[in-house]
């Protein structure tokens, strides 16, 4: 029983260390969706994302380069990726931690 | 072991084979036990596997034909640089896998992670790890030629290292899976190359596993060692 308690113990430690590493992640990778405004026929480029119950919108210019869109689209595919994984894991986390408690026989 | 840790593994290798950088890495713990099913191709071999982490061998000097930086090549299906202890060793970590690197430790040896600018990463040093490059087979797996250590180096070297473990968790393993895979061996009439392998260790070494199969009462792997 010892060596699966101590396995268990393991993956839970394991899956707290990398949900942080996520957050962490989740905070440097610029948030938001890129999204174009016509105002007066001319296109503007913005950045729209939540600030609390607030949409923000940040100017990023009349045109962008194909690199910057990519990589903005690069970062929004990353954003959702490491919150579908923090997702899982905190499911992951909720069940180890309930094996854990479980009482062993005697 | 979970599908979705089977199929990200596999996509990690098919990534690498791509670049054009698989074949000159070795895959080395828990995950050659899984891979070995297709060396051994018998169904009474089981595949299972308790671990998460792949191993990647690296030989030195490094002599990779491209340069690739391989964060960036699994970095989208979620995997994190992360940096293990006060010496920064580099771990590609995500959820259901994790990648590490290794190299073989000669000399003396360093405490400092060993820097491979051709993959931007970096790589501890383990003793024991040229036994296992010098001792490889390849084998076909899902349409990825994947080269492992040879199954009798594996063990040889399980029942070397497995003295050497301070955690009880990955003593017990490393006896588990090389047993596992020495039985298999057996069964699969692969005594004679076994034993080659174990003849070409260096006698120290050798003095060491027989001492180490005794302390766990492996008198039947001593005997057909000692043939």
């Amino acid at each position: 029983m010892g060596i699966i308690k101590d396995l268990l113990k393991e993956e839970l430690e394991n899956s707290i260390r990398i949900k942080n590493d996520y957050k962490e992640a989740l905070k440097k990778s610029p948030g938001g969706s890129l999204i174009r405004k016509k105002i007066r026929g001319h296109k503007y480029y913005y950045l729209a994302y939540r600030e609390g119950k607030k949409v923000k919108f940040v100017y990023k210019g009349k045109k962008l380069s194909k690199d910057c869109i990519e990589e903005l689209k690069k970062s929004r595919h990353l954003r959702l990726k490491y919150k579908d994984l923090i997702h899982r894991l905190d499911k992951r986390i909720k069940y180890l931690r309930k094996a854990l408690r479980g009482k062993e026989d005697a | 072991m979970e599908k979705k840790t089977h199929s990200l593994c596999l996509e990690v290798l098919r990534r690498l084979d791509k670049a054009g950088i698989l074949q000159d890495l070795i895959v080395i713990g828990s995950w050659s036990i899984y891979f070995y099913q297709y060396y051994f191709n018998s169904k009474g071999y089981s595949t299972f596997i308790r671990t998460t982490d792949i191993d990647f061998l690296v030989p030195i000097p490094p002599r990779f034909h491209k340069e690739v930086n391989v964060f960036e090549l699994v970095k989208d299906l979620g995997f994190l640089e992360t940096y293990k202890g006060s010496k920064g060793y580099i771990k590609l970590a995500h959820s259901d896998l994790t990648i590490e690197f290794l190299v073989p430790e000669r000399g003396r040896g360093t405490n400092k992670p060993y820097l491979i600018p051709q993959l931007s990463i970096n790589a501890p040093a383990l003793r024991f790890l040229d036994f296992l490059i010098e001792n490889t087979i390849s084998i076909n797996a899902d349409g990825l030629r994947i080269k492992l250590p040879h199954p009798a180096a594996y063990a040889l070297h399980k029942f070397i290292i497995f003295k050497r473990r301070t955690k009880q968790d990955k003593h017990d393993r490393d006896i588990e899976g090389a047993l596992r895979v020495f039985h298999q061996l057996i069964r699969s009439h692969k005594e004679p190359e076994t034993r080659i392998i174990f003849n070409k260790m260096h006698p120290k070494w050798q003095k060491t596993i027989l001492s180490n199969l005794k302390s766990i009462d492996e008198l039947e792997i001593i005997d057909i060692l000692n043939k």
